[in-house]
């Protein structure tokens, strides 16, 4: 019999860190902002040509909203949890790492995929907007892929 | 979702062992977060090998003491 019983589990349970709260918000922000711009935008595009279509200042204001919404945010949580995780570790760096290596490798195939729309001439609309929602597509995933590596099994 | 790993551990006994340290006093020693910590302790997390050794030396045992192997079944 092991002469030192391991404590119970119940001191398991903890506030996520610093880093854990800023990934899940920008995973919240990210498809929020985007989708709110796709619902501005798409309707448009049945209503006249791609080449009418106004679209820079509602995908300037989505960018803004996210990240004025992910400082805002920031700071809200970290002043609303008022725990003493905020540093990040190495496990952060580690994790942020792993997710950023996922979105950029979508962010490179989707910038493929602009290359291509480009070469083809098509209107700047499409252009712009792949580029877009390649961006936010490359963010939440990378964003998802991270709050795994957090919830589950991470081994570098 | 990564394999779980092989490599086990005995954090947990060996902070009661050593007056019931808190995941908390162990995170400081070491220089991470308590939440590390956790991940370690439940083998869902493998610390580089320095992180190891300041672990065993928190606990002032050697390596292997702390984290263990085990041997190839066939």
């Amino acid at each position: 019999m092991d002469r030192h019983p391991a404590p119970e589990a119940g001191d398991d349970r903890v506030p996520m860190t610093f880093e854990e709260r800023n990934t899940w918000l920008y995973a919240i922000l990210v498809p929020v902002t985007s989708l709110a711009y796709f619902g501005v935008v798409v309707p448009r595009l049945f209503e006249r040509p791609a080449s009418e279509v106004s679209w820079a200042v509602p995908m300037l204001w989505a960018v803004g909203a996210t990240v004025v919404g992910t400082v805002v945010g920031s700071i809200v949580l970290a002043v609303a949890a008022r725990d003493a995780e905020a540093a990040s570790d190495v496990r952060d760096k580690e994790i942020e790492r792993h997710g950023d290596r996922i979105a950029q490798a979508i962010t490179a195939f989707g910038a493929a995929a602009v290359l291509a729309l480009a070469m083809l001439e098509v209107d700047h609309f499409w252009i712009g907007n792949a580029l877009f929602l390649i961006g936010a597509v490359g963010a939440t995933w990378g964003s998802v892929a991270k709050i795994r590596a957090y919830r589950g099994t991470f081994h570098g | 979702m990564g394999k779980p790993t092989r490599v086990t551990n005995r954090i947990r006994a060996l902070r009661f062992a050593h007056g019931e340290m808190t995941q908390a006093e162990l995170a400081r020693r070491i220089g991470v977060t308590r939440q590390t910590v956790i991940a370690i302790e439940q083998g869902r997390y493998s610390p580089s090998l320095e992180m190891a050794f300041q672990i065993a030396r928190a606990f002032e045992v050697p390596l292997d003491d702390v984290f263990q192997y085990p041997e190839d079944q066939d």
